[in-house]
């Protein structure tokens, strides 16, 4: 950080670096915003940035959201450091979250909390993996596997078995 | 909303454990039955969490699904958050066997966060083992509805503590409390809290000398914010004088930017509290009160410490 901060030549913003999606888009950003990723976080303090970062993982829709996220959220860390105001109300933050996972059809939800985890992207991970429990809670393991298509791939006796074994949890 | 795909089962096992780990224990702990990748994934996953014997029929199918839980985990993995918020409407079955038996697994497994909350109808507070807790991970410990002797005051064995609360906790209960023995004791064989910097104290029995209040806060050096919740207190309490006045050692409070007492009626154990603090070096200005009790007594708070009251 007190590197980046060395660096910073204009208005708060740093240094600027490339991430490239799995198909090629390319994103601009600063580097206070990437940082946000622990993973780019280390990649930036060991100077190999240079000819942008490469993420062979993660498609460039997704990218965009998860720099979309970034975006609205550098102020959360620059306000840490004191460096700059929070770009945005902690309203207004909540507000973008709530709508940013709300939205998602349940595949690009999973390929998001991919992306922060391959990313280590801890606040996003969170809230992402937040959303799926939400979406499991309160819910019995039929009306779980409907949720999320999950195939059942016991055979019945195995599974009579297994509830026989865990008869405690299912005893209400 | 059906996708088709099964995407959930093709995330990373630690993603999934941070999925369960925000469950209800029972949700996830029935995960088992899903499909063969999640069989055992409810036996590692770093949060236990149980809310109540809600949604249960009896209260000794809740306590066994507690006990097994706990039991039942992998050795080896590693329990970040354990919050069981054991509320019955009746008696706790068990309680004093399962309670101390459940704490104890906990603190094994290196938990961080333990929140250990017992309510039961009629309220009978669950005695804790006459001996210190153990552990060098614990950094957030919550109590309530449990009691003690003076032990479960001793933190010296929790060297990483930073945040304590305590409601309706019975520590030194009465009967048990004799404050110069105690007081003494407790002086010699403690060492610090060193790290705590948060401190909650509800619903607090506090003997007439206010020692285990005087006794926190010598020990407690780094103390940033200390809230008391006086809601009841016995009366044979406030009309007992005190030896407050006559503290050997005043407590080095140096950090303490925030004190705030939160009561129903003004008692003399409040005037108390107030003086020792203030005796102590903890100017009036970070003292804050929140009295939720008659006009006349803030009036007579007010004039007799000139202090800032917090209407409700």
């Amino acid at each position: 950080m007190a590197a980046a901060a060395a660096e910073a030549t204009t208005d708060g913003g740093g240094k600027m670096i490339i991430l490239i999606s799995a198909d090629g888009k390319r994103f601009e950003v600063t580097e206070a915003v990437a940082s946000q990723s622990q993973l780019i976080s280390n990649m930036i303090e060991d100077d190999c940035t240079e000819n942008g970062v490469r993420l062979p993982n993660v498609d460039g829709d997704i990218l965009t959201m998860v720099v979309d996220y970034c975006n609205m959220h550098a102020g959360d860390a620059a306000a840490a450091g004191d460096t700059m105001k929070a770009s945005s109300t902690e309203e207004e933050l909540k507000k973008f979250d709530a709508e940013l996972v709300q939205a998602l059809e349940n595949p690009v939800l999973f390929k998001l909390i991919l992306a922060a985890n391959f990313l280590n992207i801890k606040s996003l991970l969170d809230m992402t993996c937040q959303r799926v429990a939400d979406m499991m809670s309160g819910k019995t393991p039929e009306q779980m596997r409907e949720t999320f298509s999950i195939e059942n791939d016991f055979t019945p006796e195995e599974e009579a078995a297994i509830r026989q074994e865990n008869a405690w949890a299912f005893d209400d | 909303m059906a996708s088709g795909a099964d995407r959930i089962s093709d995330l990373p096992e630690d993603v999934l454990h941070h999925v369960l780990s925000l469950l209800p224990s029972r949700d996830a702990v029935r995960t088992c039955v899903l499909a063969q990748r999640w069989r055992d994934l409810w036996r590692s996953v770093p949060a236990v969490r149980v809310a109540g014997a809600r949604g249960w029929a009896r209260a000794d199918a809740f306590v066994l699904f507690v006990d097994r839980l706990l039991r039942l985990r992998r050795g080896r993995a590693a329990l970040d958050t354990c919050d069981l918020d054991l509320r019955f409407d009746g008696p706790f079955p068990g309680g004093e066997r399962h309670g101390n038996r459940w704490i104890r697994r906990a603190l094994r497994r290196q938990v961080r966060v333990l929140r250990f909350l017992l309510s039961t109808v009629p309220r009978v507070p669950l005695p804790l083992p006459d001996s210190p807790l153990v552990s060098d991970s614990l950094t957030t410990l919550e109590l309530k509805g449990v009691l003690g002797n003076n032990q479960v005051l001793d933190f010296s064995s929790c060297p990483s503590l930073v945040d304590l609360k305590m409601e309706d906790c019975y520590v030194g209960g009465l009967e048990m409390w004799s404050p110069t023995y105690l007081f003494n004791r407790d002086l010699k064989c403690c060492s610090t809290f060193s790290k705590l910097k948060n401190l909650v104290l509800n619903a607090w029995f506090v003997a007439p000398d206010i020692s285990a209040l005087t006794w926190f806060l010598q020990y407690a050096p780094l103390l940033e914010r200390l809230t008391l919740k006086v809601s009841e207190v016995p009366n044979n309490l406030v009309e007992t004088e005190g030896s407050y006045s006559q503290l050997e050692q005043s407590f080095a409070a140096s950090h303490l930017q925030i004190v705030e007492i939160k009561c129903k009626e003004v008692h003399g154990i409040i005037l108390k509290i107030l003086e020792v603090l203030n005796a102590n070096g903890i100017p009036l200005e970070k003292i804050s009160i929140r009295c939720s009790g008659r006009a006349s007594q803030k009036l007579l708070l007010t004039t007799a410490l000139k202090l800032p009251i917090t209407p409700d």
